[in-house]
């Protein structure tokens, strides 16, 4: 009988290791809290190395053979017969007995069915309700039936019962019966014979961080934040605009924000230094004046070319780490010892940019607390045989590394569950 | 019979189109035109299972095929299928002409009508391997690759130069981790791996192809053997290198100048009296990776616990573990930022003169040792392997991958892989994880034989001159010189085409996509738009199916309308424009050509994007050598993140 795995969460990693399992034959549950699948990468837009898209994902064998890649919404995941993904779904308890573990989840109610919707976005043109949009920055909305993303999977719309005002207008013009606003949510115990965590990081939102002001002004930004307004598919169309509606023409970047630091978050998270080059660069692209303040510029070796085309652009890198953003005259300025020259300099910009680290999404999960080590991330292998993890559950990391880590996991666990030689 | 079967998408599409129009006008091209309202969902797709028989070809008009290609195709009995994104490409992107929009959508399905007439029954391809595995390279990597292959039932042949024991493996991975790690680590391994046949060769040669290699030998002791194996994972290791800066630090000349690596092994035996003062310099040009400065750390740290004064001349450290360089601060390594300009050798000791780059500031300390800071560069057999197996090397030597995000261990060939440091250095950590996924694609590769469908390259040997442009050209090694003849490797094929924009005397054509095919539809293209749209210019978009169709389904569902006009064709991939068909496109009267390829570096079957630009850059050049403006035939790149692209191309 094929053997059956729960992955928890559907980031990068997630997807690659459900991929891989299932091509191997072993039945996947994939559990994503989040109504579409991507995790953090749905925000991120284009990504290193590559500069391609964030939603790019290693095909699977049955579809592609295997040699592709291919877009989230292309990729037809949710067609593959041995695995079952369930979105806005939260594990409610894990219990081992009998060498299998059961799963109790809970899945919330879409209120559009998956298996009926065709994405013909009627029902989104005729909803009256507009709220902030979750991935807007600059005030863009959405209405209470809503797609995430545009490239979101599954591709149906979802409802936001909280802003939902049951008008049924949404209901009147789906043809297809695909809108049941009484559904409710499901509960659900799966039996499976390993368990694998791949849940991701979230940029810390940097509200508690002393000294940078992130909840005085909008003009103090996080890179993730950054992304969103640089993406063309977002609110802003792609515009750097200030809070007030100007465009950015001067932007400085405080890496290692809250990181690297015994007083905040102790350790590096890989991953900042790099795409904040990237966004460096596609800042400069827009003419807009970049500064850099860094501690050590963290690149990784297949991303290098990144730092050499930032420095080609004119990005200006100042070593030190600010040690105040402050809002003067309106506008945030950040004041930082050049560590080079030992100036003290005050640099006011448009827009700031803070680097804030990832951390690990697991630790929020009480049911998940017993799996987890130092700062909340997991080792790989955290029980021989039974349970695993692979992304940035493991550690913060780039999208490469977690594809890897992903595939290789996948094959330990395929390994211990059909036993070897 | 060819039917055309419309989808209005819950009542949807039929307000933006005018669908009792393009039905009349369609009238004449097809045997039947029905309308449903959902043909994704379960009972749109039973319908179409009963209305198509296996003699009948069908045009869908509905949403993007990238969504109900593969769920249709499962219903559908026959393969002579066309479809056409009435809703990404027409509907929502001219919503606010419905006139517009329906010639646009009558234009795009009567073409459809052609392309199905010129549609051949896809090849299918199957590719057997053999259950051997050959591993070039037994380091720790190497180790846990065939430890991970035998595991599953795999048959491994691990190939070293020479024969290594226990010390040797740590030694050779002494920079990935601690010591007590790595020996743990290798006792297991080498264990593991005892039932592998090991074998101290160099690899001479190679034939064969995915699944079927031959690999030939030179043993040491001067004998020549082949063996067979269906896939290759190379894992070959590094060694560290003086870095650039190293002459002019006196390497070679000074005995007191020496690298890394030979200062870990004197404080491994370092007396408890002999305590000195070292200085340890970065190469400013050189990009210390993570695994480098986790190294340096450690052998730093070690160097002060047993008494020793360092200091660290850098520019960045980098490093996988915060702790690590934590831990080297608190013991009192010293850390400087800077460029170790010059060296002196003096009785006093090394006389170090350190410079701060920007603020010309001077620092000078006198050391009784220089040690250098080293690079992990791939071992000097790296090169030549690369050469036999036909892979490419990035600036530093090390072996390229298929494609750094998402194809880690795949190369450029099919059925050899890389893992670990031949690509990159790695901590080992990242080493075994890379092993594990090399593991994991042979194993999918044996486990189960491919058998892929699609279209296929077919060359007329009577139109060949055997130039070898398209062996040259092909990405994928599937086409070979055999006996005088260009042949085709099905099994190597990806079915991209781009061998048919590389020939010069059109000798290759692609199967449903020949020359014949590609004038009788342009030519309709233009003639049925005039019919519908009269003197109104166009524009034909030569869209390769990956990136930049789904840049323009993207476009869709962000609603970056575009103005009508425009007719998106798709190519497999953009490598496949030839000058042929984009200078037809002109010449039947279209404004401008665009071809749209993957992003730079970012082709799906690795070079489509190069290769796109280059065609159309020399159709540029043919168009200005007879008067006319280079301007209207461009190549750029288009990506699903920027649904925005086709809009502004367009404008």
């Amino acid at each position: 009988m094929a053997k059956t795995a729960v992955v928890i969460g559907a980031g990068m990693a997630g997807i690659q290791v459900t991929q891989q399992l299932t091509d191997l034959g072993v039945t996947v549950h994939l559990i994503e809290k989040e109504p579409i699948i991507g995790g953090l990468a749905t925000h991120m837009g284009r990504v290193y190395p590559t500069g391609d898209c964030a939603l790019c994902l290693d095909a699977c064998e049955e579809l592609f053979d295997g040699h592709h890649r291919r877009c989230q919404y292309r990729s037809l995941l949710t067609l593959k017969k041995n695995l079952k993904l369930y979105t806005q779904t939260e594990i409610k308890s894990i219990s081992e007995a009998d060498g299998k573990f059961s799963v109790s989840i809970k899945s919330h109610p879409r209120y559009v069915l998956l298996d009926r919707c065709v994405v013909c976005l009627e029902c989104i043109n005729v909803c009256d309700v507009e709220i902030p949009d979750e991935y807007a920055i600059r005030g863009g909305t959405r209405k209470a039936i809503y797609r995430p993303v545009s490239q979101g999977v599954p591709l149906a719309p979802l409802i936001d019962m909280d802003h939902c005002t049951q008008c049924g207008k949404c209901v009147e013009v789906c043809g297809v019966d695909a809108i049941n606003l009484e559904e409710k949510a499901k509960t659900r115990t799966i039996k499976a014979d390993a368990l694998i965590l791949a849940t991701g990081t979230e940029e810390k939102i940097p509200l508690n961080l002393p000294g940078y002001s992130y909840s005085e002004s909008d003009d103090i930004i996080t890179q993730r934040e950054l992304a969103r307004l640089i993406d063309p598919a977002g609110d802003t169309d792609g515009q750097i605009i200030t809070s007030s509606g100007n465009a950015a023409a001067k932007v400085t970047m405080v890496l290692c924000a809250g990181s690297r630091d015994l007083e905040a978050t102790e350790y590096c998270s890989q991953a900042c230094c790099t795409y904040s080059l990237k966004h460096a660069n596609m800042l400069r692209d827009k003419e807009i004046d970049v500064t850099i303040c860094y501690m050590d510029l963290r690149v990784q070796k297949a991303s290098d070319h990144y730092l050499d085309l930032a420095r080609e652009k004119g990005v200006k890198f100042l070593r030190g780490k600010p040690d105040r953003v402050v809002v003067r005259n309106g506008k945030p300025t950040t004041i930082v010892e050049d560590t080079q020259t030992q100036q003290r300099m005050e640099i006011e910009s448009d827009l700031v940019v803070l680097a804030s680290p990832l951390s690990p999404l697991a630790s929020q999960s009480e049911v998940l607390a017993d799996f987890l080590g130092e700062y909340g991330f997991a080792s790989r292998v955290i029980k021989e045989g039974r349970v695993y993890a692979c992304g940035t559950a493991t550690g913060p990391e780039d999208i490469p590394t977690s594809i890897v880590e992903a595939n290789a996991i996948a094959l330990k666990v395929y390994a211990d569950l059909e036993g070897g030689r | 019979m060819k039917k055309l079967f419309l989808c209005t998408c819950n009542r949807t599409l039929d307000k933006k189109l005018d669908f009792l129009r393009i039905e009349k006008e369609l009238k004449d091209v097809f045997d039947s035109v029905q309308i449903h309202d959902a043909l994704c969902l379960k009972e749109g797709l039973a319908f179409l299972e009963s209305e198509v028989s296996n003699e009948d070809s069908v045009v869908v008009g509905a949403c993007t095929s990238q969504i109900i290609g593969m769920p249709m195709s499962e219903k559908l009995k026959t393969e002579s299928v066309s479809f056409v994104p009435l809703r990404e490409h027409v509907a929502w992107v001219h919503s606010d002409d419905l006139k517009g929009a329906s010639n646009k959508a009558v234009v795009l399905l009567r073409d459809a009508a052609i392309r199905v007439d010129h549609m051949d029954p896809p090849t299918v391809v199957e590719n057997h391997m053999e259950k051997e595995v050959l591993v070039v390279g037994g380091g720790m990597c190497g180790l846990k690759v065939a430890a991970d292959l035998l595991h599953l039932g795999i048959d491994v042949t691990i190939l070293e130069p020479c024969p290594w024991d226990d010390t040797a493996y740590v030694e050779a991975g002494r920079f990935m981790a601690d010591e007590e790690t790595l020996t743990k680590m290798v006792k297991e391994l080498v264990s593991a791996t005892a039932s592998a046949t090991t074998i101290c060769c160099t690899i001479t040669g190679l034939k064969g192809r995915a699944g079927k290699y031959g690999v030939s030998l030179a043993c040491p002791d001067g004998k020549i053997s082949t063996i067979d194996c269906g896939s290759i994972v190379i894992a070959t290791n590094v060694e560290q290198k003086p870095p650039p800066m190293a002459r002019k630090l006196l390497y070679g000349k000074s005995d007191r100048t020496i690298l890394l690596g030979d200062l870990a092994t004197l404080v491994e035996k370092q007396e408890p009296k002999d305590v000195r003062t070292v200085l340890v310099a970065v190469d400013p040009t050189h990009h210390l990776c993570a695994v480098e400065g986790g190294y340096l750390l450690r052998v730093v740290t070690k160097a002060v616990k047993k008494g020793n004064t360092v200091i660290v001349a850098h520019s960045n450290i980098r490093t996988e573990d915060e702790n690590i360089y934590r831990a080297a601060r608190e013991s009192g390594v010293i850390f400087v930022r800077g460029t170790l300009e010059k060296v002196k050798d003096t009785k006093e000791g090394m006389v170090c003169r350190l410079e701060n780059t920007l603020e010309s500031q001077i620092r000078e300390f006198v050391v009784d040792l220089l040690v250098l800071q080293t690079m992990t560069r791939p071992r000097g057999d790296t090169a030549e392997l690369a050469r036999i197996a036909g892979l490419s090397l990035d600036e530093d030597g090390f072996i390229t991958t298929r494609y750094l995000k998402n194809k880690p261990v795949q190369t450029s060939k099919r059925g050899i892989y890389i893992a670990g440091n031949g690509k990159m250095p790695m901590s080992i950590d990242d080493a075994t994880a890379s092993a594990g996924n090399a593991a994991l694609e042979v194993f999918k590769d044996i486990r189960a034989s491919t058998r892929r469908k699609g279209w296929i390259p077919i060359i007329d040997e009577e139109q060949c001159d055997v130039c070898e442009a398209c062996i040259e050209a092909c990405p994928n090694d599937a086409l070979r010189l055999v006996d005088g003849k260009v042949t085709h490797i099905s099994q190597h094929c990806e079915f991209c085409g781009i061998c048919v924009s590389a020939c010069p005397t059109r000798a290759i054509e692609f199967q449903s996509h020949s020359k014949e095919s590609w004038f009788a539809r342009l030519e309709a293209l233009a003639e049925n738009h005039k019919k519908m749209e009269g003197e109104k210019p166009f524009t034909f978009v030569y869209a390769c199916s990956e990136c930049a169709n789904a840049s323009i389904d993207l476009a869709g569902f962000t609603g970056k309308g575009y103005p009508t006009g425009t007719y998106v064709i798709q190519f497999p991939c953009a490598g496949m424009v030839s000058p042929i068909e984009i200078l037809k496109g002109l010449t039947v009267g279209a404004d401008r050509v665009i071809v749209a390829h993957c992003p730079p570096g970012g082709c799906h079957h690795q070079t489509g994007d190069h290769m796109a630009e280059l065609v159309v850059k020399f159709t540029q050049d043919m168009l200005r050598s007879i008067g006319q403006d280079p301007e209207r035939v461009k190549a750029t790149y288009m990506i699903a993140a920027l649904p925005n692209k086709m809009q502004e191309e367009v404008a």
